[in-house]
This record gives structure tokens, C-alpha cells and sequence, in this order.
């Protein structure tokens, strides 16, 4: 998996393209583990408060 | 719902915050589509709902200023176990959206020189083509860093324990009883 993005300039210089989108399903992933996360606790808390 | 009703957000607030919701998701749908393989013309309904967008955070920024309270957004929660308006959770939310949403508009700016508007030509040697991937590098972290945040907002937005936030962002109002089993807030601005 790859962070940033390369390309090679007419002069055939290794230049800088941006944030490599591999990263995408990372940050969607993140976003499902803070999620989740939170049900678990929800469901824990509620179980132990019941 | 029973129970006196105080003013959460008026209705100038909400309206700015829908119309950033349509923006951001806009933003990321037009930004992001094409990545995953669904190709459009997207350019041009990027960089206007970017200007949109930029047109918002700007009136936000006035707004909170001079019209606002900006101590409810910032600074520790409230005495004992009480937060004010907003909890801390709610503050790190809007301080980690504030990071991000003016990261990727300030870089959106930058990048609009190389767009052909009806008011400038395009001009890609406005920087350094190492200068632009580090513009590219910031816009693009900013915007995953948004997929993630939106997420987050939207889910604890939706869950039932939240309700009278979501109630509020559309209707205004919350009642004095929901509102203090969590804030010490009296409905002030």
C-alpha cells in the first residue's frame, strides 16, 4: 500500500502527484472501527446498567 | 414532546449547516466517484461547490465571531460532571472539521489557478510542480481526514441517545428537561 502518488516530469524527475487513494478504504475503515466501537460500548454499558 | 422549549440553534445555523452538509458530501462525491471508477464531468461542480463552500466557512467565521459566543466551542467543560452548550466530544468534532474543512478549502483556493474560470485563464506555473504535490498531498489528506469525520458525525448524529441534537439542528429548539440531564446551558447564544 502506497501514501502518496508519483509521477515522472518531462525531464523524467520523480515529482509528487498527491495522497495515494489505497488510502481511501483506510479512512472509510477508521470510520467503521470508531463506529462499531461505539455500538460494542453501547451494548456493554447497556448489559451492565440492566 | 413535553416540557419548556429554549432555542438551541436559530435558524440562520441550521442553514448554514445543511448547506455545508451539501457542500462537504457534494465535495467528497465529486472528488471521490471518479477515484473509484465513475467518471463525469466533475471538475466544474467541484470547484463551484468549493467556492460554495467557501462563501460558508466564511460567513461561519464572522458569524461566530462578532455574533456568537466563542467560549461555548472552546476550553474545558462546564463544573462537576456537566458540559455547557456543547460537550467536549461535540467540541473535538467541530475543532478536528475546522482543521480539516479549512485545509482542504485553502488548498481548493491554490488549485482553482489551475481551473479555467470566467474571471482567469489557468495558470499551472503558478508554483513549483514539488509545490503542487505538496498542495495536492494536503488537499488529499484533508479530504480522507473528512470521509472519516463524516462518518463519525453522521453516525452519532443518527443514534437515539442524540436525538434532541438532531432535533434541534433541524427544528431549533430542545426541551429545559432533556437539555439538563447532560448541559449546564440556560438556551443563551
Amino acid at each position: 500500500m502506497e501514501i502518496f502518488r508519483y509521477a515522472r516530469d518531462v525531464y523524467g524527475q520523480e515529482t509528487l502527484e498527491g495522497m495515494s487513494w489505497d488510502l481511501l478504504p483506510v479512512a472509510i475503515g477508521i470510520g467503521l472501527v470508531v463506529i462499531v466501537g461505539h455500538v460494542i460500548y453501547s451494548l456493554v454499558r447497556g448489559k451492565r446498567g440492566s | 414532546m413535553h416540557g419548556e422549549r429554549i432555542e438551541r440553534h436559530k435558524g440562520v445555523d441550521r442553514l448554514f449547516h445543511w448547506l455545508t452538509a451539501a457542500s462537504v458530501l457534494t465535495l467528497l462525491a465529486t472528488g471521490l466517484l471518479p477515484v473509484v471508477g465513475i467518471r463525469f464531468d466533475w471538475v466544474p461542480i467541484h470547484w463551484i461547490t468549493g467556492v460554495v463552500l467557501l462563501v460558508l466557512v466564511l460567513f461561519h467565521l464572522v458569524r461566530s465571531v462578532f455574533w456568537q459566543k466563542l467560549r461555548c466551542m472552546w476550553g474545558i467543560a462546564a463544573s462537576g460532571r456537566k458540559y455547557g452548550k456543547y460537550s467536549p466530544a461535540q467540541k473535538l468534532m467541530h475543532l478536528a472539521m475546522t482543521i480539516v474543512i479549512l485545509t482542504v478549502v485553502a488548498t481548493g483556493v491554490v488549485m482553482m489557478a489551475k481551473v479555467d474560470t470566467p474571471f482567469w485563464e489557468r495558470n499551472p506555473y503558478l508554483l513549483s510542480a514539488e509545490t503542487w504535490g505538496y498542495v495536492y498531498v494536503l488537499h488529499g489528506a484533508a479530504a480522507l481526514a473528512t470521509v472519516t469525520l463524516v462518518m463519525i458525525h453522521v453516525y452519532f448524529g443518527l443514534i437515539p441517545e442524540n436525538r434532541m441534537y438532531l432535533r434541534a439542528m433541524i427544528k431549533g429548539w430542545v426541551t429545559r428537561e432533556e437539555i439538563a440531564v447532560r448541559h449546564e446551558w440556560s438556551g443563551s447564544k
